[in-house]
């Protein structure tokens, strides 16, 4: 469980967050939207305890984050970073089982391999990271994160997976995949957050979303109440793209429609 | 055969830790060698034949003479030698890792300067202002010098070269050659106000020169270069953490603030020694750690011993020719391996420029 209260953070005079409190069960997804600049990025920042925040606590299992070791926080959580390059030259399979080795297991070469597998890179592991396309890097990247909490549940501590935009530079294929891959961690009694552009993907995967827009949120809920025209297109600038699938009513959005949209 | 086979069948594909053992192993037998064709060769005529008789009959089996060679001036010369190639080498891997850039080298980047600059502080000043602390610190006193200016200097480059937990070339280059302008500059003031003496005395050791090997030298800078070598399987795991990135490597569980403070203070206790006992040698804190890298891959659990015994290698094979080509006279230690590490800087920097730095 990870308690969020009252997060403030202040760079050069700015609120990048602003009194943002949240609480993340276990076995749910949740989806973190909102436009460029909301501060998507920097509340997970803020929720994995890499920075500190001016103001208000998180805090892990009821203790405060500051109170964590780094390698017992390790243990309860692992993050996947936005594209990242590297200055030498790790093989895949280095540089998962690095994950692995993070998370304690005592077996880390078959972790790593396992990792390997379920983002659809078996067999990936002797090539050199730097050789591979931008979207099987995001997915090593993902299988180290992967590796380094191999079950969802330790003893009866949930552990949690933090996803910064993790299908950014991923095909149709892949993005469903790595999504899957996510929303079976989290039924398995995990916790998944992932900022996510794509509102679709949203719909279709997220168990709770949670809207950022200027450092605040502005509205959370499932995808059905979150998504509504009315929140996207105050948020995005954008009216008329959230269309309902018939009779089911989920969301989906269409940028288009807003064309063809009836005057408000 | 079958037991290989089923080793290799275990070990998943990408794993290099097979190849990394031979490697060091390797490197380090190398090392032996290099030791023993150090010993045993020079311009007095003692070989290999004395060194064996010495070594299993014992030290009266030999004559007086090749006994004094021996004792007095080759075996702590080759010791020397090892300690400061191994420590040359293992700071610039380390410095490479702290800085995630294969061109940070202590030579190159002014950190030896800053040590430089404070031994030659201590070597002008030593009979003047600094006279009591001399008699107090002794021996002692040009290591611990020569530590505390490589460290401002590490300091410095980092606050300077790093932001965000990222390193540029270019910035790092370039500070590097501001820093070690400044330092060079209070060097020229001391060696202004020097006496004669003191002028030759250091225009000898900053060429380079394992020629000052003595037991009380050797012990001098010992504890510094233990302390290195001791911190290896400490920060291994970190440094390769360190690489995906400073946030990657919080996320993994590495302390990463107490990681760099360790490694800076490695790399200035290392650079720091060597230099205060001979002098400035450049290039093998690039050369080996990168020769390393392309056979065994970046890890740092292997890439630090392995460019340990290399480097100590690589020092004595140097020595030894520097002692040999214009015999019974020397060539300056720092000539040789500048003769082939300088090539080898310009190659990585090539390689650099035309895209990612190749693995294999």
């Amino acid at each position: 469980m990870i308690d969020a209260d009252g997060l403030m953070l202040e760079r050069a005079g700015r609120r990048l967050i602003d009194d943002v409190s949240l609480h993340l069960e276990p076995g749910t997804l949740t989806a973190v939207i909102g436009p460029n600049g909301a501060g998507k990025s920097t509340l997970l920042r803020l929720l994995t305890g890499e920075t500190r925040p001016d103001g208000g606590t998180v805090r892990y299992g009821g203790q405060p984050i500051g109170a964590w070791t780094p390698r017992a926080l390790a243990r309860r959580r692992a993050v996947l970073p936005q594209a990242s390059a590297l200055a030498f030259a790790f093989t895949v399979h280095e540089i998962v089982r690095m994950g692995a080795v993070a998370s304690g297991t005592r077996e880390p070469d078959r972790i790593a391999e396992r990792a390997l597998g379920q983002v659809g890179l078996g067999g990936f592991g002797g090539r050199l990271y730097q050789h591979l396309s931008g979207g099987e890097q995001q997915r090593v990247q993902f299988a180290r994160a992967l590796a380094q909490v191999p079950e969802p549940v330790d003893g009866d501590t949930p552990r949690f997976l933090f996803l910064d935009e993790p299908t950014s530079s991923l095909d149709l294929r892949h993005q469903i995949a790595v999504l899957d891959v996510a929303q079976r961690f989290a039924r398995a009694g995990g916790g998944v957050v992932a900022v996510l552009h794509d509102l679709n993907l949203v719909a279709e995967f997220a168990d709770t979303v949670l809207v950022l827009h200027g450092g605040r949120v502005v509205a959370d809920g499932t995808p059905a109440d979150a998504l509504a025209d009315r929140v996207i297109g105050s948020v995005y600038g954008v009216h008329g793209t959230v269309c309902r699938v018939p009779q089911a009513g989920t969301p989906f959005v269409l940028p288009q429609s807003r064309l063809a949209a009836p005057p408000a | 055969m079958t037991e290989v086979a089923a080793l290799r069948r275990l070990r998943p594909s990408g794993d290099r830790t097979g190849r990394a053992l031979a490697v060091t192993a390797g490197t380090l037998l190398l090392a032996l060698a290099a030791g023993v064709l150090s010993v045993s060769s020079g311009p007095t005529g003692v070989g290999l034949g004395d060194l064996l008789t010495y070594l299993t009959e014992g030290a009266a089996a030999v004559g007086d003479r090749e006994r004094l060679v021996l004792e007095a001036i080759r075996l702590p010369r080759a010791m020397l030698g090892a300690l400061v190639g191994a420590a040359l080498a293992v700071s610039g891997a380390m410095m490479q890792g702290l800085f995630r850039n294969p061109l940070a080298d202590p030579g190159l980047v002014g950190v030896s300067s800053g040590a430089a600059t404070a031994a030659v502080v201590v070597i002008v000043l030593g009979a003047g202002v600094l006279g009591p602390l001399a008699a107090l610190l002794g021996v002692h006193l040009l290591p611990i010098a020569a530590f505390l200016g490589a460290l401002v200097n590490t300091l410095v480059l980092y606050r300077l070269a790093t932001a965000k937990g990222r390193t540029s070339t270019a910035t790092l280059v370039l500070a590097g050659i501001a820093v070690g302008a400044l330092s060079g500059a209070v060097t020229g003031l001391m060696v202004f106000g020097a006496s004669d003496a003191q002028l030759r005395d250091f225009t000898f050791w900053s060429l380079g020169s394992l020629g000052g090997a003595t037991p009380a030298r050797i012990l001098a800078i010992l504890p510094f270069i233990a302390v290195v070598f001791l911190a290896i399987p400490f920060v291994a795991r970190g440094l390769d953490a360190l690489v995906l990135g400073e946030a990657e490597a919080h996320h993994m569980g590495v302390p990463v603030q107490t990681l760099k403070r360790v490694v800076i203070v490695c790399v200035a206790a290392a650079s720091g020694a060597t230099v205060a006992v001979t002098g400035t040698i450049g290039f093998v804190g690039i050369v080996v750690p990168h020769l390393i890298r392309l056979a065994i891959g970046p890890g740092h659990r292997f890439l630090l011993p392995a460019s340990a015994f290399a480097g100590a290698a690589l020092l004595l094979l140097a020595d030894t020719a520097a002692r040999l080509v214009v015999a019974p006279a020397e060539l300056p230690i720092g000539i040789v391996t500048a003769l082939f590490g300088a090539p080898v800087f310009l190659a990585i920097l090539i390689n650099h420029r035309n895209g990612p730095l190749s693995g294999e």
